[in-house]
């Protein structure tokens, strides 16, 4: 198994192949990140299939632009702005129809899928796209792909203090909605 | 009744997020142990982190991993390193400047070296220097030989006041049509370089 240190040194490798114009080095940085922009997207928006196009229009503009990356953040992190930016842009357009319809079940969700949710799973789900867009994706960055502050700050471009108000707004949010028998304004500073 | 915020309460989430150095953290910890409402809020944190790992990321199997490659794949331009196309822009750019600033600077000489020095020392001067070019030699043989016909004609027709207007019509043409085909050349070669890194400037890779 490869230390960090290697895994890093053949990342910053596939990265310069990649941004010289192999198109089967930048393969392998996909195959590598797919599945954390897919999801990235997919909780944003809480639609499978939605999630896989605006991975894909995320990669080609990460493709597009990669002579531009210098390394002074990681690729994942560079790519994780990406993504953000593609669904931001993407439900900012959307604006008009209502945003909660994005995730209700019935877009884009096979059958079989939709069956098998839980009530709880979906609660959480309902519960996190209602959020404000900003803070749901401060709070999909720390919470389901485990960045830290600095690497969120980075990704939504914002200072790590409004990385942490954005993420004790969203958490305050959905303590309200998913524990009703619990006040938040007891105990929480307000952001 | 509202109960006030501990004062050490901002720092819970930093905590649940493994946020702050070694000392800070076990200052929360001091902390939580002789505070109940940080330590039940804490544990309120842990238990909304439990509830939201209820919704699953996405599964997809390795033939859907490989299907995304491949249409991706498809979408791909082809792209060459742009490094050294970032050099040569600014260059030729620097080098048309150039060329246009001594271009200006030599038909500002030429036009004052006729109006002081006359017409005939910059002709001569002119004749010899541009006769490399095809255009130019071919001109200038043309002009010595229409005096013999289209002069003997025009003195003809018209009388002294004709040949005196073909002299100056001949004086002109020795000076005006060099630097015009001087001017024309560079202004092409100008164009073709500035229009050429305008044309590399646009095929750019695009910002966000």
């Amino acid at each position: 198994m490869g230390g960090f240190s290697e895994r890093d040194a053949s990342e910053s490798e596939l990265v310069a192949q990649a941004a010289a114009g192999d198109k089967s080095a930048f393969g392998r940085l996909v195959e590598r990140y797919q599945r954390f922009a897919i999801n990235i997207a997919y909780r944003m928006t809480g639609q499978p299939q939605l999630a896989e196009d605006l991975a894909q229009e995320a990669f080609l503009k990460a493709w597009l632009n990669l002579t531009r990356f210098r390394g002074e953040s990681q690729f994942r992190t560079w790519l994780g702005r990406i993504v953000t930016n593609v669904t931001i842009d993407y439900l900012r357009r959307r604006s008009g129809e209502s945003e909660l319809s994005d995730g209700l079940p019935a877009g884009g969700m096979s059958p079989a899928t939709h069956a098998l949710r839980n009530e709880l799973q979906e609660r959480v789900r309902q519960a996190v796209l209602a959020l404000p867009a900003q803070s749901r994706a401060a709070l999909i960055l720390r919470e389901y792909e485990g960045l830290s502050y600095k690497e969120i700050a980075m990704v939504l471009d914002v200072p790590v203090g409004t990385v942490m108000s954005r993420l004790n707004y969203a958490r305050g949010r959905l303590r309200e909605t998913l524990e009703p028998e619990w006040s938040p304004a007891d105990t929480m500073v307000e952001a | 009744m509202l109960q006030m915020p501990c004062e050490m309460a901002h720092l819970i989430e930093a905590y649940l997020d493994g946020e702050g150095d070694e000392s800070e953290r076990q200052r929360v910890e001091a902390h939580l142990a002789g505070c109940a409402m940080c330590a039940g809020m804490l544990e309120n944190l842990r238990q909304l982190r439990r509830r939201l790992s209820a919704w699953s990321a996405l599964e997809r199997a390795p033939a859907q991993e490989r299907a995304f490659w491949l249409q991706l794949a498809q979408k791909l331009p082809l792209r060459a390193a742009a490094a050294p196309r970032s050099l040569w822009v600014p260059a030729a750019l620097a080098l048309s400047q150039i060329l246009l600033d001594a271009m200006a600077l030599l038909t500002l000489a030429l036009s004052v070296g006729m109006l002081l020095g006359g017409f005939s020392g910059v002709d001569s001067w002119l004749r010899q220097t541009l006769s490399f070019m095809p255009a130019v030699s071919a001109l200038d043989a043309a002009r010595l030989t229409w005096p013999g016909s289209l002069g003997t004609l025009a003195l003809g027709l018209t009388g002294s006041a004709g040949a005196e207007a073909l002299s100056v019509a001949d004086e002109v043409l020795s000076w005006v049509l060099p630097v015009f085909v001087f001017t024309a050349l560079s202004g092409a070669v100008f164009l073709a370089m500035t229009g050429w890194a305008g044309l590399q400037w646009l095929r750019r890779p695009s910002a966000r």
